[in-house]
């Protein structure tokens, strides 16, 4: 028989959820994380907002929001740490600074447990940082949490990035999850004396065709955020806020769900 | 404290189950791994009290532990979870502990997949380990009976 209890409990949790955010790549080092935590502190001016660090490898929720408190164990599961007025649940939190050499189905095996394990509460969003890569815990968490889930892709323009987001948009399509846009990230730089793109020139539109998504926000590499931490909202550049409402607004009001 | 959620998630599913086939269920075989360090008295006593609840009255929990082994991939070595039982409990609460009303409380009590982060080869040092045995809490087996 051995049957898996901790998916009924996982069905139950999510019944308190409106909607999952799934922040996904396909790739390291796009963003995935700092765009996660930002959104967060956004859509947490307004609405109930939790987020869950599923980088099992590389957890840095915790450093961006700058908490070291400890999870707590009650009776009805885990309850996650509050940073300012976001629910966070990371793995860092649990492991300090300490190497995770993780397998392929303990990946697995622990992306249903912290599923399960959570006691979120009532939230209006849970946005959920996926793993890089369209590897097990990818596909795990993405089928685990289907019914409520919608994701937001990132990349930046890089033809390298890009190739790696399209194996996560299918990735995405095959499981049947609603992807809500892509988002550009470390598109360009705000300083008018340089006019950089580091990736190159890019063509948004021709990227969104090229991936099969229309591009919901172009944001810029943010030297703020790469400076300082816990990340300070109010010395992000506008066009990066401009970048984060445009991103709010589609999750919000979807133009075109895939 | 733990052990009430787990006992929450078995006994939900086991209304489920008793709902899906019209059927009432008579006993459940429960194996507990033993990485997680789940009170196997508290467990049981969780399951009766939350059984009552949900329709599951008079069902006999058998609960058993899983031996927790190891087998490193660099040099062979095999061990049980025993032999490494002491260092774990120090280790892994200090720095990473969930905070319970009572204490604190080791990480690998809710998540024991994470014992390859605070384990080491006893023989070479390795991180690069096999949990062989031990690891989750399942239902194991369950006999129903047709209403």
């Amino acid at each position: 028989m051995n049957f898996d209890f901790r998916f009924k409990m996982i069905e139950k949790r999510l019944e308190d959820i409106n909607e999952v955010l799934l922040i996904s790549s396909g790739k390291g080092g796009v963003g995935k994380s700092i765009l996660a935590a930002t959104l967060a502190n956004r859509i947490s001016d307004e609405k109930l907002v939790g987020l869950l660090d599923l980088d099992l490898h590389g957890p840095t929720l915790p450093l961006l929001l700058k908490h070291r408190g400890r999870l707590k164990g009650l009776k009805d599961g885990i309850d996650p740490v509050m940073a300012k007025n976001i629910k966070l649940v990371s793995l860092g939190l649990l492991t300090a600074s300490k190497p995770m050499p993780l397998k392929g189905e303990v990946k697995r095996d622990l992306i249903i447990e912290l599923l399960s394990e959570i006691n979120w509460g009532r939230l209006d969003y849970l946005i959920v940082d996926l793993p890089p890569g369209t590897g097990d815990e990818a596909l795990m968490a993405v089928r685990l949490m289907a019914k409520k889930a919608s994701a937001v892709l990132v990349s930046t323009p890089s033809p390298h990035s890009i190739g790696a987001v399209k194996r996560m948009f299918w990735l995405l399509r095959g499981e049947g999850t609603k992807i809500v846009g892509l988002v550009l990230n470390m598109a360009y730089i705000v300083d008018p004396r340089l006019g950089v793109e580091p990736f190159g020139k890019y063509d948004a539109e021709k990227i969104g065709k090229e991936v099969g998504i229309k591009v919901i926000a172009e944001l810029p590499l943010e030297p703020e955020i790469a400076s300082s931490v816990p990340i300070n909202m109010e010395k992000l550049s506008s066009e990066f806020r401009k970048g984060l409402e445009k991103i709010y607004q589609a999750v919000r009001e979807p133009q075109q769900i895939w | 404290m733990h052990e009430w959620s787990i006992a929450a998630g078995i006994v939900g599913s086991l209304a489920s189950l008793q709902k899906e086939r019209n059927a009432k269920v008579r006993k459940v075989e429960v194996g507990v791994g033993q990485l997680s360090g789940i009170d196997v008295d508290t467990l049981r006593y969780a399951l009766c009290s939350l059984g009552d609840t949900e329709g599951l009255k008079g069902v006999d929990y058998s609960v058993t532990i899983n031996e927790g082994r190891f087998k490193c991939l660099k040099c062979g070595h095999e061990w049980n979870f025993n032999e490494s039982r002491e260092y774990l409990k120090e280790i892994s609460k200090e720095t990473c502990g969930v905070e319970e009303p009572d204490g604190l409380e080791s990480p690998l009590h809710f998540f024991p997949q994470l014992i390859t982060v605070f384990l080491k080869c006893p023989k070479c040092g390795s991180s690069d380990i096999d949990v062989i045995g031990g690891m989750d809490t399942v239902i194991e087996g369950a006999i129903l009976e047709g209403r």
